[in-house]
């Protein structure tokens, strides 16, 4: 049965101005180091500046911000670039420089 | 996959020999490490040639584990690179073998096909210069379903198809066409054995004869007239059944007693010594009347001297007669008999016959041999033309 013969009123659509995309990007630093998680097995780290260490337990990565520190078991580097890298394995803990903990 | 070296270096500071290649523009499939003093990388062909130059340069030592992808391929191919004009070599014999009709098979689609329709149509296609072998292109079905329809003669369907190397020539013999009937060509229809008439139904002309009658070979059954006005009639072609009683009889004879040896004992031995051709004679035997002769060839010499002594041995009998048994010998008879009978009843099949009553008798001969002989009576249609009469049918 459609909707007009029902006497229902239309729902709004949302106005946005910016891409919800581009609002979570928007207002920081395009050098800053971005890192992206797929679930507990991937791990996407941009704008790197090198690698500190390198362990099957922790892998520790430079920034401009500050190092970023990945913890865990049986950990690999995969698809290695020079200003970005997927880390694989089993990631129990990321620390972000700054302070930020968001495991 | 465009190629992967896998790299095994062992190293303190393995994490700046990482950076370091990056720098220089390497880069990395999967690293993983491999104790605390080794990484195993994987990478391609020139990121591989980085590293390894990197480690010899910093004297680490590196091991490359293994490759794989496109360079592999080629390395494997390289070192097979005979294999390539072989596969090409194998290629060409394929396309030409694909290229060529090597089967040439004809299916005779019909019962009425005998084994001479397809030798006949063989020396046909060989005559058309088709033939196994041959290379397809040249091969056009319905080009060659039409010339062998119009070459060919007696069949009513010819069909040509091309299956991958195989030309598949089917045909249908055609049906014979039925005899034309020319009711202008007058002729009279007359009886082509003795027998009694059992009916008559005639369809052109008029009828001669009526049922009971007994008619010769040769007489007339129906006569090709047709009555016009009173006084006018004209000549038509006879056409009709004539449905006749005949009989055809066989005989045979088989001895009414037999013959069994009784051996009377007495018995000659004669002996010769034999090479090759010469025989000398050694003993002689007495001949009897009526003798079995018994031959042994006896060696002397041994394999290489073919010397031997040939024994004949004479057996006298005399022959006894005793009377057969009559019940078994008649049943023999009768079964040859009926068969002579029943074997000259329309030997050649073209007349419907049907077998309605048959007797034998028996008489022993002064020869002491036991005679039968066989009576088959059955109907058919005995009306015929008189040249086939004359030609014996």
């Amino acid at each position: 049965m459609s909707r007009r013969r029902m006497n229902m009123p239309r729902p709004e659509k949302p106005r946005r101005s910016v891409p919800p995309a581009m609002e979570w990007k928007g207002g920081t630093n395009p050098g800053a180091a971005r890192v992206t998680a797929v679930g507990n097995r991937r791990l996407l780290v941009e704008n790197h500046t090198g690698v500190v260490e390198f362990t099957e337990a922790c892998i520790r990565l430079s920034s401009k911000n500050g190092p970023i520190t990945v913890e865990g078991s049986g950990l690999t580097l995969a698809d290695m670039r020079r200003r970005q890298l997927i880390v694989c394995g089993n990631i129990s803990r990321v620390t972000l420089p700054g302070g930020g903990d968001p495991s | 996959m465009m190629g992967g070296v896998e790299i095994r270096v062992e190293g303190l500071m393995l994490e700046r020999l990482l950076m370091r290649a990056m720098e220089e523009g390497a880069c990395f499939l999967r690293v993983r490490r491999d104790g605390h003093r080794a990484i195993v990388l994987m990478a391609n062909d020139p990121s591989a040639a980085i590293v390894l130059g990197l480690a010899e340069r910093f004297s680490m030592p590196a091991q490359v584990l293994s490759t794989h992808g496109v360079s592999t391929l080629w390395r494997w191919f390289k070192r097979r690179w005979t294999l390539l004009p072989a596969l090409l070599l194998c290629a060409i014999a394929v396309a030409f073998l694909l290229s060529r009709v090597w089967f040439l098979d004809i299916v005779l689609a019909s019962e009425r096909s005998t084994p001479s329709d397809a030798a006949s149509l063989e020396e046909l296609l060989d005559a058309m210069d088709v033939h196994a072998g041959m290379p397809r292109s040249r091969v056009n079905p319905q080009a060659l379903a039409l010339e062998l329809s119009a070459r060919a003669d007696g069949y009513s369907y010819v069909g040509v198809r091309l299956e991958g190397v195989r030309l598949l020539v089917e045909t249908t013999p055609e049906v014979e066409a039925p005899e034309i009937f020319d009711v202008d060509f007058a002729r009279d229809l007359v009886a082509g054995r003795d027998g009694v008439i059992v009916s008559i139904t005639p369809q052109t002309g008029e009828a001669c004869v009526k049922p009971g009658d007994v008619v010769r070979a040769g007489d007339v059954l129906i006569r090709g007239e047709e009555q016009l006005t009173r006084e006018e009639n004209r000549g038509v072609a006879a056409k009709g059944e004539v449905i006749a009683r005949a009989w055809h009889s066989g005989e045979a004879v088989l001895p009414a007693y037999t013959v069994v040896k009784a051996y009377t004992g007495r018995e000659s031995v004669s002996s010769s010594l034999c090479l090759f051709r010469w025989e000398i004679p050694l003993t002689q035997a007495e001949t009897f009347a009526q003798q079995e002769v018994c031959q042994e060839l006896l060696p002397v010499g041994g394999m290489f001297l073919p010397l031997m002594i040939r024994r004949i041995t004479c057996l006298e009998y005399t022959e006894k007669r005793l009377e057969a048994d009559m019940s078994a010998l008649k049943r023999r008879l009768e079964l040859l008999a009926m068969a002579d009978a029943q074997a000259k009843i329309d030997p050649d099949g073209s007349n419907m016959c049907s077998i309605f009553k048959k007797w034998i008798d028996y008489e022993m001969t002064e020869e002491g041999m036991l005679r039968a002989r066989a009576v088959v009576e059955f109907t058919t249609d005995i009306a015929t033309t008189r040249e086939m009469l004359a030609q014996g049918g």
